[in-house]
């Protein structure tokens, strides 16, 4: 019996040894870090494990589906090729019941900025889809949101990887989808 | 003792006498759905009246796994699959399929407690293809949309499913035909006097406007084209089937045809030199108006709040306006489809253009399900005078009949209307993410009002 408490409590003791080792790596890179860009905005470092954050306008539609709303939103990401995909999912929710976010349902499968040309592969559930007014105004909303990124000159949209000519039917998709 | 031994022994009697009554050659008879011979009820089999050939609808129904219900104070039998129903009543020769009422060649009976429905009828609504064995009395039946026509079906001389005609139409110089699948018929030419034989094989004539019963033939009305004399059409042949359609020409000394197909249709586009040799007036007096039902087969559109698919409400929506317009003597009407296919939009406005219509109507109904609230009626044009008349027409008359939010008039760059060379509009009826909406638009008392309301519009804007 008092073998088991002392092995007991070695294990316990090994345990809380390791744990202390690994957190002290961290802590000194932290502190590190620190003194090197002598400010706590994380916007500002090149940091890869540091967050950034943008405002953008994010644009929803009305409740009657006859027009878009902008809305400020800021979005977070670690690298720049994420913020496309982060400006996409706040296309996708809205903290206000009368700002209808209507790429809500549709899946984004991949985003990739390749030389000035912004491919997104979606996936549309059947209960994504929309009639012709829902159709305008989500791909209006779609071109507005994400052309506020200068470095984005087309927006080549694909349906399960492949190209279409509609999105659901009833408008004409360009592809790709350029600044007017 | 003796008593209850001759009571067994008469109602033995009884027993055997029955069966003998009736006429039906019913334990000769087989059926057989995609590969699979169904176990019949005993002395149920298929009938034969006067030149139909009639089948037990409840076991086929059963076997297909389709719901079936028989109200006996209305000797209605209503069968469900999914979001398809088919009514029929006793006696009755009118059926519906869906929304749409059909005419059924024979009504049906009640032999020894089994209804009865005539054979055509049901591969036409329940989507079956079909094959009679009249040597061997098996009918064989294929289910379109699980066995492809390689499937070999057993004791049937022909594997391939029958394709379905549901309309004939000549309008402009082009004879067009509507069935389940796109076809090239062998065309020959005869002279003195010159006709176009177009034989269809593995077709046969569904529920239309105008079939030939069998062994008959029928007749289109071209009194307004001088230079066809007579379209007639029969079932030529019957297992296999096959359809031939003949046409008649006058007084032309030579002339070209164009075959091409688009989905769900035949197209033969004729060019004919007069003996004359004057031009050919293509103006016959009568307005040609197309109407296109939006989706349909692979595209299903929206789906509604109630789990229902757009495709299926603007089909039934459509077929009743073509309906309307057919008893419109100064309008034909020619449909983009008339069954649960897709053709492309550029198909869609290609048969448009071609047949140099008048009027273009494309159906559509609304859905943003993530805001159940909107609502409304809604309609399209794309920049053209004439465009934007026919949508201020339409437009009009829907909000009169439905009462719908007026959504306005706009003007937008789709397709199929702004390729379109004549008057073109598209229509969202409603909002089928709208509960309220939705319920409307399903009636069939709202959707007969929304097909008067689109015809009213339609003969405003052509002043007819």
């Amino acid at each position: 019996m008092k073998k088991g408490i002392y092995l007991a409590i070695i294990i316990c003791a090994l345990s809380v040894l390791a744990l202390g080792c690994e957190s002290k790596p961290a802590a000194t890179t932290v502190q590190g870090s620190d003194p090197v860009t002598n400010k706590p905005a994380p916007a500002d470092t090149k940091d890869n494990q540091e967050e950034k954050s943008q405002e953008i306008k994010v644009y929803y539609s009305d409740v009657q589906v006859m027009q878009l709303e902008p809305h400020t939103q800021t979005i977070t990401f670690k690298e720049d090729s994420e913020k496309y995909s982060a400006a996409y999912a706040a296309l996708q929710q809205s903290d206000q019941k009368e700002l209808i976010p209507l790429w809500e349902n549709i899946d984004l499968l991949s985003a990739k900025l390749e030389q000035e040309t912004l491919t997104l592969d979606v996936h549309i559930p059947d209960k994504a889809r929309m009639g012709s007014s829902g159709e305008i105004l989500a791909l209006d909303a779609l071109k507005k949101t994400l052309f506020q990124f200068d470095e984005v000159k087309n927006i080549q949209l694909l349906v399960d990887g492949k190209q279409t000519d509609s999105l659901m039917g009833q408008a004409e998709l360009e592809n790709p989808l350029t600044r007017e | 003792m003796k008593n209850s031994i001759m009571l067994l022994l008469f109602s033995m009697i009884l027993i055997f006498l029955i069966p003998t009554q009736t006429d039906a050659a019913a334990n000769q008879t087989r059926i057989v759905l995609d590969g699979q011979e169904l176990s019949l009820p005993q002395d149920v089999g298929v009938v034969n009246m006067q030149n139909n050939i009639m089948i037990p609808i409840r076991v086929v129904a059963e076997n297909l796994k389709f719901q079936v219900n028989w109200d006996q104070a209305t000797q209605n039998v209503h069968i469900q699959q999914g979001s398809k129903t088919v009514s029929l009543t006793v006696g009755k020769n009118a059926a519906s399929i869906g929304n749409k009422t059909v005419k059924l060649g024979v009504a049906p009976q009640i032999i020894q407690n089994t209804v009865f429905v005539p054979l055509r009828f049901v591969s036409e609504a329940m989507g079956l293809g079909v094959e009679w064995n009249n040597s061997d009395k098996i009918v064989t039946l294929a289910s379109l949309v699980s066995s492809t026509p390689d499937a070999p079906l057993p004791d049937s001389g022909n594997a391939v499913a029958t394709n379905w005609i549901h309309e004939i139409n000549y309008v402009n110089n082009q004879l067009v035909v509507s069935l389940d699948r796109e076809i090239n018929p062998v065309i020959t030419e005869l002279k003195n006097p010159e006709r176009l034989v177009l034989d269809f094989p593995a077709t046969n004539f569904g529920n239309m406007e105008n079939a030939p019963s069998p062994g008959a033939i029928a007749r289109l009305d071209t009194s307004d084209s001088p230079n066809v004399k007579e379209i007639r059409y029969s079932l030529y042949q019957n297992n296999p089937a096959q359809v031939r359609v003949v046409m008649e020409l006058n007084n032309v000394s030579s002339v070209q045809y164009q075959p091409q197909t688009s989905t769900g249709k035949f197209i033969l586009d004729l060019d004919m030199v007069n003996d004359s040799g004057s031009a050919l007036p293509v103006d016959n007096g009568k307005k040609i108006v197309v109407i296109d039902a939006g989706h349909g087969g692979t595209d299903p559109g929206t789906i509604s709040i109630t789990q229902k698919h757009e495709k299926d409400f603007t089909l039934a929506l459509s077929l009743k306006v073509q309906a309307l317009l057919q008893n419109e003597p100064g309008i034909e009407v020619i449909m983009t489809r008339e069954t649960d296919v897709y053709p492309t939009r550029p198909e869609r406005v290609k048969l448009a253009n071609d047949l140099g219509a008048d009027v273009f109507v494309s159906i559509h109904a609304n859905s943003v399900l993530a805001s159940p609230q909107a609502k409304g009626t809604e309609t399209y044009y794309y920049q053209r005078e004439s465009s934007k008349e026919l949508a201020n027409c339409i437009h009009e008359k829907l909000i009169q009949a439905l009462g719908f939010t007026d959504r306005g008039v706009k003007n937008q760059n789709f397709q199929v209307i702004r390729e379109t060379t004549m008057a073109a509009v598209l229509l969202e009826i409603g909002f089928l993410s709208n509960k309220e909406e939705e319920e409307a638009m399903m009636s069939e008392d709202n959707q007969n009002k929304a097909a008067q309301a689109i015809v009213d519009g339609i003969k405003e804007y052509l002043e007819l």
